[in-house]
């Protein structure tokens, strides 16, 4: 549920919780209040006309003693009240089970209406005797509607006594009830409000959470995800995408960085192995000229091949070459090799000519040949066969492969080879050659170069000699 | 997890809230009720003939009995009855709550014509004002009254005097209580009484003095008479509190005799245990019942005799059980 939605939903229902509670308990009291006027309103009513009637009885009096006509009004003002009070007892229903109290009284005030009447028509005919007889009469009933009166309002409060301990006992747990509404509304409200704010809240602290480690580097975190398909959640999904696209930029850099850093380390290891090579280059330029005049044309051409071996080597390595200049190098090296090893080593080459203008980086079939003399055939005494082959494929990649009969490798060391392209370099644990820049390095050059498409294969069997397989695509042009 | 905890915790909130709503409007439904109650109900459909039992002392045993049969007999005949009195013994105000009906314009009037010179007058104008009046257990004779229903004062009087003679064999002197010196009920007993001791030589009435129908007022009368006149050997009471105020204060004279009226309880059980010789009961159940009855026979347009006399009835020793169903 969204946000929106959720207020919308739940800030009316509190409402409408609070307000019904309210409402019933208005409605409660309002009843209780109206069972109180009830009450009170007959007890009033009656107290009311037998004072009126009082009252009319008193100006009549003054009526009669003074004689003046300025009191008349008087004598009929509350004669009319008491009529008219009369007729507001007609109203009354019947409480309880008789009305016999209630119908003398109505009785009794007609009577004293009908005497009070005669005798004010009497008092013209100044008919003094029964003027007064009349007037005696007329106070007797007043004096008993008095009593009536009271008789009737301890009736009815008699009566009244059971409903009012009803009501008492209905009001005293209404009351109970009401404060334990209140309470209960108030606790479901404050639960609601809690519940409604913390499904709000509780995700974006968490989100804060996340993006302060990951403002403090830590890119492993992530945002969590809920079910809910609310607006914070979404939120957060765009958020952990975000985070795995800077992951992403991240690992490529940090690829590109060590690519950069093996390179240097290449042309850091090769700086150290040139000892003022300018120098060394001349000399042996000089030594070539000299021996070629002096009729040694084998040495001369050995010089040669050592001079191009060495300008080869100070080129710049973090460029790719056409695999016929690395052909050539590695033809170069054989040279020298030869001379040194003579017959005691053969070396073959089939090369196939399409794949030439292929690219690979820099030094990349010489070290593996170097690691094949140096571990694999340098020690045999006679019969060590070298071979390099390269062809192409029906999948038109460049299949290399530099293969010798020397001494092999254990399947430990092929594994350990293999994984190191994938990690750092190998330890092991010995001498190394001079210009060996090492397979490692040679195999995580080709991995970078070559973004992983590379296929490395070593087939070796102690006693019997290696295989080192590259299977690379064809790239030609500048890259 | 958390948000079903939150979810439980309000629905116990609502479920709360529920069934608190339901009492209370339970509770608000009653006090509707009630309301309702005190609104009233509107005045029952037909009108009724309201009639009023003026009695000669409330919540005394013998008007108790007078009242239970008017009661059941308006009951009978669809009447609604009144029945009002004073509270102890009080002539005036008897005629005040006699006038008082006469104010309230009831349909029909059942008393006491307890004085005749000052009940006639009011009965006279109750009966001009369109009231019939019925006297009961005491007549007002020479009013307008409609017709009497009680005893036979006189003859009871004189079966009293019968009953003095019959235990006594005809000597004795005898002390007299009355229930008052003003009702006319009383003297027309005493009368009565006074002719049968005529009668007869050997019988004396030493005295005679008035209880105002109060249980301690005859205990005192009685006690003062016994002081005074040693002599007497028969103690009459003509009202139904008097003979129980003569045993209380004859309680050290073993050789009175004492003779009651009415069936009040106590004084059944006196004449079991032999305290009270015997009593001569009137019938105050058949006397209510019977006023009512002919105010009903009147309205329906029936003529009506002069007077109904109650048989009276003598208690002693032997159908003592009977007096209790009068």
């Amino acid at each position: 549920m969204s946000i929106r939605r959720k207020l919308f939903l739940f800030i009316p229902l509190l409402v409408l919780v609070m307000s019904s509670v309210s409402f019933f308990l208005f409605q409660s009291g309002k009843s209780v209040q109206e069972s109180y006027h009830l009450m009170m309103k007959r007890i009033l009513l009656y107290k009311e006309i037998s004072y009126e009637v009082g009252e009319n009885m008193r100006s009549m009096n003054r009526f009669i003693m003074q004689l003046d006509q300025e009191s008349l009004p008087e004598v009929v003002k509350h004669l009319n009240a008491v009529k008219s009070l009369r007729s507001d007892l007609d109203g009354l229903r019947t409480i309880g089970g008789s009305d016999l109290a209630l119908a003398n009284y109505r009785n009794l005030i007609d009577t004293f209406l009908e005497q009070a009447e005669a005798m004010i028509e009497r008092i013209s005919y100044e008919d003094s005797d029964t003027m007064a007889g009349a007037y005696i009469e007329a106070e007797q009933t007043q004096r008993f509607i008095r009593e009536e009166a009271q008789e009737l309002v301890d009736l009815e409060l008699e009566q009244y006594k059971p409903i009012y301990e009803e009501m008492m006992d209905a009001t005293g747990n209404l009351n109970k009830l009401g404060i334990l509404l209140v309470v209960t509304a108030a606790a479901f409200s404050i639960l609601l409000a809690i519940w409604l704010s913390r499904s709000i809240t509780n995700p974006i602290r968490r989100l804060v959470a996340t993006a302060k480690q990951i403002s403090k580097g830590r890119m492993d975190t992530k945002a969590p995800e809920s079910d809910s398909n609310d607006e914070i959640s979404i939120l957060c999904r765009a958020f952990n995408g975000m985070i795995d696209n800077i992951q992403q930029l991240m690992a490529e850099n940090i690829n590109n960085l060590e690519k950069d850093r093996l390179v240097k380390e290449l042309e850091l290891k090769t700086l150290q192995s040139q000892i003022n090579p300018h120098f060394l280059f001349n000399t042996l330029n000089s030594i070539s000229k000299l021996a070629y005049l002096e009729g040694a044309t084998k040495t001369s051409d050995l010089t040669v091949s050592v001079s191009r071996l060495l300008r080869y080597n100070l080129q710049k390595l973090d460029q790719a070459v056409p695999l016929r200049e690395e052909v050539a190098h590695v033809t170069e090296y054989m040279n020298i090799q030869k001379a040194r090893f003579r017959d005691r080593i053969a070396f073959k080459m089939n090369i196939d000519e399409r794949t030439l203008d292929g690219r690979v980086p820099c030094l990349t079939l010489q070290p593996i040949l170097e690691n094949a003399f140096v571990h694999g055939i340098e020690h045999m005494e006679e019969g060590a066969v070298l071979e390099l082959v390269i062809r192409l494929s029906e999948e038109d990649r460049v299949e290399i492969e530099i293969r010798d009969n020397g001494v092999g490798m254990s399947r430990e060391t092929v594994d350990r080879l293999l994984q190191s392209v994938r990690g750092d370099a190998p330890q092991f644990g010995g001498k190394r050659h001079s210009t060996g820049l090492g397979t490692h390095n040679v195999f995580k050059r080709l991995h970078l170069f070559f973004d992983g498409e590379e296929q490395i294969e070593i087939d070796s069997e102690e006693g019997a000699g290696t295989a080192v397989r590259f299977t690379l695509p064809l790239r030609i042009g500048i890259s | 997890m958390k948000d079903k905890k939150w979810l439980a915790g309000m629905l116990i909130c609502i479920v709360v809230l529920v069934y608190l709503f339901i009492g209370f409007a339970r509770y608000s439904g009653k006090m509707g009720s009630i309301v309702k109650e005190l609104q009233g109900q509107p005045a029952s459909g037909e009108p009724r003939y309201h009639i009023v039992l003026i009695e000669q002392e409330r919540y005394h045993p013998y008007w108790e009995m007078v009242e239970k049969g008017a009661a059941e007999a308006a009951e009978k005949y669809g009447i609604d009855i009144e029945f009002t009195g004073p509270v102890r013994n009080n002539m005036e105000e008897q005629l005040n709550l006699l006038e008082k009906a006469i104010a309230a314009r009831v349909d029909a009037i059942i008393v006491q014509g307890l004085n005749e010179e000052r009940f006639t007058p009011v009965i006279n104008k109750a009966v001009r004002r369109g009231i019939p009046v019925v006297t009961i257990d005491t007549d007002a004779p020479n009013s307008q009254r409609l017709t009497y229903v009680g005893t036979d004062n006189l003859a009871a009087g004189e079966r009293l005097g019968r009953l003095v003679v019959e235990t006594t064999g005809g000597i004795g002197k005898i002390g007299v209580i009355i229930g008052s010196d003003q009702a006319a009920n009383q003297l027309q007993r005493l009368d009565g009484l006074k002719k049968i001791v005529a009668e007869h030589e050997g019988l004396e009435i030493v005295d005679v003095r008035s209880s105002n129908i109060s249980h301690m007022e005859a205990i005192q009368q009685a006690a003062n008479m016994l002081r005074n006149h040693p002599e007497i050997t028969i103690m009459v009471g003509t009202s139904a509190t008097d003979a129980l105020g003569v045993l209380q204060a004859a309680k050290n004279r073993d050789d009175l005799t004492i003779i009651g009226f009415d069936n009040q309880k106590e004084t059944l059980e006196a004449i079991r245990k032999g305290e009270i010789e015997a009593t001569v009961a009137q019938q105050p159940f058949l006397m209510g019942e019977t006023a009512v009855r002919l105010l009903y026979e009147h309205f329906g347009g029936q003529a009506l005799k002069k007077a109904y006399f109650t048989e009276v009835k003598v208690l002693n020793a032997h159908n003592v059980e009977e007096g209790e169903s009068l």
